[in-house]
């Protein structure tokens, strides 16, 4: 997978994490799932950016 | 509590600070010494996200409404996962054409139109002007609660106004722009957002662990107040999932859009790759900032606070636990906060309406004296004029509204340039008639949903007469437009703001054409292109690039830049080259980009260009040229690969499918393409043969036919045997090359023989009755003979002579059938295939002897008229048939006799046989087709239809012609011309 393709990935997993039906299902713990998702993206992203290098290529 | 003047001191030593901060920034950044151009100092002036919203808003939020207040947060999180992909190509393309603001960006993709830009510029203002009163609303709120006095605090505000417009001033406008980047005040608001996140993160501290016994505490009991669906979101809670999802998105367009974040995202960007640090750092700075947001909300409330003054937990907790020094730092935390914002927001601000709405009225009186400061001061006006009316919100309407309400408020404006950016980044088909449409139509309907009703709530605008109608109507309810209900007001103004952005973008931009500068700015922005100037002839000097920006920017300023440049680049001023003078030229308008606007600034210059005609006409024609070129997309490229690809396999496999060995040499004769049916044929390999010479792999190929220039063909035979039709066409291309055919014809030439001797066994048939006539009667006659001689006793001198004469008779009869019958043997034989040097009257002499066989030729009157001619090569076989089938040809077109002529005679270097008959003659409508096989004018049983074409066939293969001319009821003429060789 390129970056290119990997970035909308990982902000329509982030889409999908913080909008319903995920809210609805971790109703009950949602102060611990909306921080803990939240960390968790941004880890993922700091990874992502680790692995690709300097994310996508010169072009845009 | 403090002294009301001693947080005025307060207020007063943070701005210096903050100003001797960014003066120091600057410093570093003239010796070279940038301390600004890191991803560090990048992700923190981003945080200028974090206002007094932030601060206090969502607190307020969280005690009010719960979790929602992370949406606000959540969303940028978000969008900074598209950052490489949205933020990269924003600040690419802003850099490349010196772009300084949004609305310069929107109205330089829309063919660098001033009206867009000026329209994006006021949407701009009348939408950011809340979230200014937002931050002055709650700097006076928070200054009233510090000092415990509200008497005079409408003053004090007035007064903390005035202190930020100068100190705004002071960072964005101490003189014209000679660059768009403040490399100090980046700096300051860096140093900002680590004094707000130290502040939020010790109050957090203190009322979470402080106060309580950490988060499970707070939540624990929380949950068993009656606050406790504060934890919840949906059904049954104050913010449904609709909401929730429409303020993710807000915020989404918010983190992009806000004039601040663009200018902190975009403009202040020194280097692209920060990007990718900034897509981590910036979210992770987020999360930490909101962590103790609920512990506080949820302190307060436990504390016995009430919701309504949910905004101020963050000061009034510690206020109340007599942490005073807490509470100070805080204030100054959330003073941060909130000067940030109003500094960078008014600074943007201030561009936009200078560059897009003042400039465009002005910039012409630049002979003006003086015009430099008018410039200068009259941004400084602006400034002031942005902070005061945030002021004039705050104190008119911002009281009616908690902090987040009146920050929505412009998330919601802002979003109204989503459509025309982010489609305007990937659609080349977006135009200005469209981006103008939408930008009206989501500003009408933000203004008739939420900030009219914001006028109305505060008094500004009364419910009267047809106006009061109206709102009061179902259609027309700002609060459920077009009857459109059960939405909360963020919702449903996001849904009918986009709903009709997009429709008005999309539809108008469909149905309207582009200008030639729209397509031009279209291709630049979408495709990314990087424009390359031409150098132009023009004449220019340094002296007149100084005197364009003096005029602008002031005489030093203008000299300085120049120097630096020269300096920078290593350049001699008087040996400048013109490629040297084009990127002066280039820097020069990028400086009156920074403090003028990109459009504006390339009027300028282009008014400054003299030019002759021819020059304007080569530089448009080259200009037009470009971009006829660049009409070729990325996209529009791919697909013609992808064409190109298909049609090349294409093609190979209708060579490689042939039936037919395909060879292509290039001009040295090496072979460059070898296709499969060539595998077959010739045994070889393609690999093999690859780049070897062609005369090594065909020998039998002669080497000389590839000095030709035109189309070969021959029959060759190669040493296995086997019958090749070669064809040998030149390439067109002036590298050279042939393309060399080869077809196996081994089986057609058997067939063709095959044929050939059915035709003359055909022809031989036509003999026979005529034949055994011919054999038949000398036979009969030898047969009387013998019983005569069988019945003599040859005892007389008669009987002696009779048997003398006999025996003489029947050996004359015996030598005329031998005759007949080596005549028929010779003729009937396989014919050789070779060409042998050859008698040609002889042959035609043996023919017209086997034709007296047909007993048909008796009522033939025969005139032959034949030279005697030298041998040369021929197929004797081969052309005796010819001969004999032309004339059995004419025997049968005359059943009643007639005359039939054969001449022969030698014309030029070409021997000519004419046979020419006084029979029935060929209609003129079948003469074209005589020759063709299986064509025949004869009953069924009659004619095969062989016999002419095989004719044709053999005087071709003989490099001659066969020609006819006839008339019905008047005889046909066959001439033969053959090559003597």
């Amino acid at each position: 997978m390129n970056s290119k393709e990997l970035w909308p990935f990982l902000f329509l997993i982030g889409i999908l994490l913080f909008n319903w039906p995920s809210l609805a299902i971790f109703g009950l713990f949602l102060p611990h799932y909306l921080f803990g998702a939240w960390g968790l993206f941004i880890l993922a992203i700091g990874i992502s950016i680790k692995k690709n290098g300097k994310p996508g290529n010169p072009s845009v | 509590m403090f002294e009301g003047w001693l947080l005025f001191i307060f207020i007063l030593a943070y701005l210096s600070l903050l100003f001797l901060i960014a003066y120091y920034a600057e410093r570093r950044e003239k010796a070279g010494k940038s301390i600004v151009s890191n991803p560090y100092v990048y992700s923190l002036s981003m945080a200028v996200y974090c206002t007094s919203w932030t601060f206090y808003g969502s607190v307020g939020k969280a005690a009010t409404s719960g979790l929602s207040f992370l949406t606000i947060y959540l969303g940028p999180t978000l969008m900074a996962s598209l950052w490489w992909i949205i933020l990269r190509k924003i600040i690419i393309i802003a850099k490349e054409n010196r772009i300084t603001t949004i609305s310069d960006f929107v109205g330089s993709r829309y063919g660098n139109s001033l009206f867009l830009s000026a329209l994006v510029a006021i949407v701009a203002l009348i939408g950011i002007t809340p979230y200014l009163g937002l931050q002055l609303k709650a700097i006076m709120k928070t200054f009233s609660i510090l000092a415990g006095e509200t008497k005079g605090s409408a003053a004090a505000g007035w007064f903390i106004t005035l202190i930020l417009g100068i100190f705004a001033i002071i960072f964005g406008a101490r003189r014209l722009d000679s660059s768009e980047r403040h490399e100090g005040l980046i700096f300051a608001i860096a140093f900002e957002s680590i004094v707000k996140l130290i502040a939020f993160l010790l109050v957090g501290f203190f009322v979470t662990y402080g106060l309580f016994n950490g988060f499970a505490d707070i939540f624990e009991k929380i949950k068993d107040s009656n606050y406790g669906d504060l934890l919840f979101l949906g059904g049954g809670t104050s913010v449904s999932f609709n909401e929730w999802a429409s303020l993710l998105f807000l915020s989404m367009m918010a983190i992009l859009f806000l004039p601040r974040q663009f200018h902190v995202s975009v403009v202040e960007n020194s280097d692209v790759s920060h990007l990718s640090k900034a897509m981590w750092l910036f979210p992770l700075y987020l999360f930490l900032i909101n962590i103790f947001v609920m512990p506080v909300a949820f302190g307060g409330l436990l504390l016995g606070g009430s919701q309504a003054d949910a905004d101020s937990f963050v000061l009034t907790i510690p206020l109340g636990q007599r942490q005073s020094l807490l509470a100070l730092i805080v204030f100054i935390g959330g003073f941060s906060a909130a000067t940030g914002m109003v500094i960078v927001e008014s600074v943007a601000l201030s561009t936009m309406v200078m560059n897009n709405l003042v400039m465009p009225g002005i910039f012409r009186f630049n002979k003006m004296k003086g015009f430099p400061a008018i410039i200068l001061n009259l941004k400084r006006l602006i400034i002031l004029g942005c902070v005061f009316l945030g002021y004039f919100f705050a104190v008119s309407i911002g009281e009616f509204y908690s902090l987040v309400d009146i920050g929505l408020k412009s998330f919601e404006a802002v979003t109204i340039f989503a459509p025309s950016i982010i489609l305007g980044l990937y659609w080349k088909r977006g135009n200005k008639i469209g981006a103008i449409g939408g930008i009206i139509a989501g500003f009408v309907i933000w203004f008739y949903t939420l900030f009219m009703p914001a006028l109305l709530k505060a008094g500004v605008i009364h419910e009267r007469g047809f106006f009061s109608s109206l709102i009061n109507s179902q259609i027309f309810n700002p609060h459920a437009l077009f009857g459109l209900s059960g939405l909360d007001k963020w919702s449903h103004s996001l849904f009918w703001g986009l709903l009709f952005n997009l429709m008005f973008y999309i539809g108008l931009s469909i149905f309207t054409k582009q200008g030639g500068e729209e397509e031009k700015q279209a291709l630049l922005f979408v495709e990314s292109y990087s424009p390359r100037m031409l150098p132009m002839k023009g004449i220019y000097s340094i002296r007149q690039i100084e005197d364009i920006l003096g005029q602008y920017i002031g005489r030093k300023e203008a000299r300085e830049i120049v120097e630096l440049f020269i300096s920078r680049h290593g350049i001699k001023r008087e040996d400048i080259s013109q490629d040297e003078l084009f990127r002066l030229r280039d820097e020069a308008e990028r400086v009156l980009s920074g403090a003028l606007g990109s459009a504006i600034a390339t009027i300028i210059f282009e008014d400054k260009v003299t030019l002759t005609e021819q020059e304007r006409g080569e530089i448009s024609s080259s200009i037009k040229q470009m971009t006829d070129t660049l009409r070729l997309s990325r996209q529009e490229l791919a697909e013609a690969n992808r064409n190109l690809a298909y049609l090349k396999e294409f093609s190979e496999n209708i060579i490689e499918s042939a039936p037919v060995g395909i060879v292509t040499v290039d001009s040295s004769l090496t072979v460059k393409y070898w296709n499969k049916e060539m595998e077959i044929i010739t045994g070889i390999k393609r690999n093999f043969a690859h780049d070897r010479y062609i005369a090594n792999l065909l020998p039998w190929i002669r080497r000389e036919i590839f000095a030709q220039s035109e189309l070969n063909e021959m029959l060759v035979q190669a040493p296995s045997l086997q019958m090749f039709k070669i064809n040998i066409s030149p390439f067109k291309d002036p590298s050279g090359g042939h393309v060399v055919i080869l077809e196996d014809i081994t089986e057609k030439k058997k067939m063709e023989e095959q044929l050939q001797q059915a035709s003359k066994l055909a022809s031989l048939g036509k003999l026979t009755a005529g034949i055994s006539h011919e054999i038949g009667n000398p036979l009969a006659s030898i047969s009387s003979l013998v019983q005569e001689l069988k019945s003599l006793k040859m005892e007389s001198g008669e009987d002696r002579e009779f048997s003398s004469e006999s025996l003489k008779t029947i050996n004359s009869h015996i030598e005329r059938i031998a005759k007949i019958v080596r005549s028929l043997g010779d003729f009937a034989r396989i014919s050789t295939k070779e060409k042998i040097p050859s008698n040609i009257s002889e042959i035609l002499d043996r023919t017209i002897n086997l034709v007296k066989y047909d007993k048909r030729f008796k009522n033939v009157q025969l005139v032959p008229n034949i030279d005697i001619l030298p041998p040369f090569r021929f197929n004797p076989d081969q052309i005796q048939q010819v001969f004999l089938n032309l004339m059995l040809n004419s025997i049968d077109a005359m059943p009643d006799g007639g005359e039939l002529t054969v001449s022969m005679k030698k014309i030029d270097s070409s021997v000519e046989i004419v046979f020419s008959d006084t029979g029935s003659g060929i209609d003129e409508t079948i003469i074209d087709r005589i020759f063709d096989p299986f064509f025949t004018t004869k009953s069924p049983g009659r004619g095969t239809g062989l016999g002419l074409s095989i004719c044709y066939g053999i005087i071709r293969e003989h490099n001659g012609t066969i020609t006819v001319k006839s008339r019905k009821g008047e005889g046909t003429t066959f001439t033969i011309r053959l090559p003597v060789e």
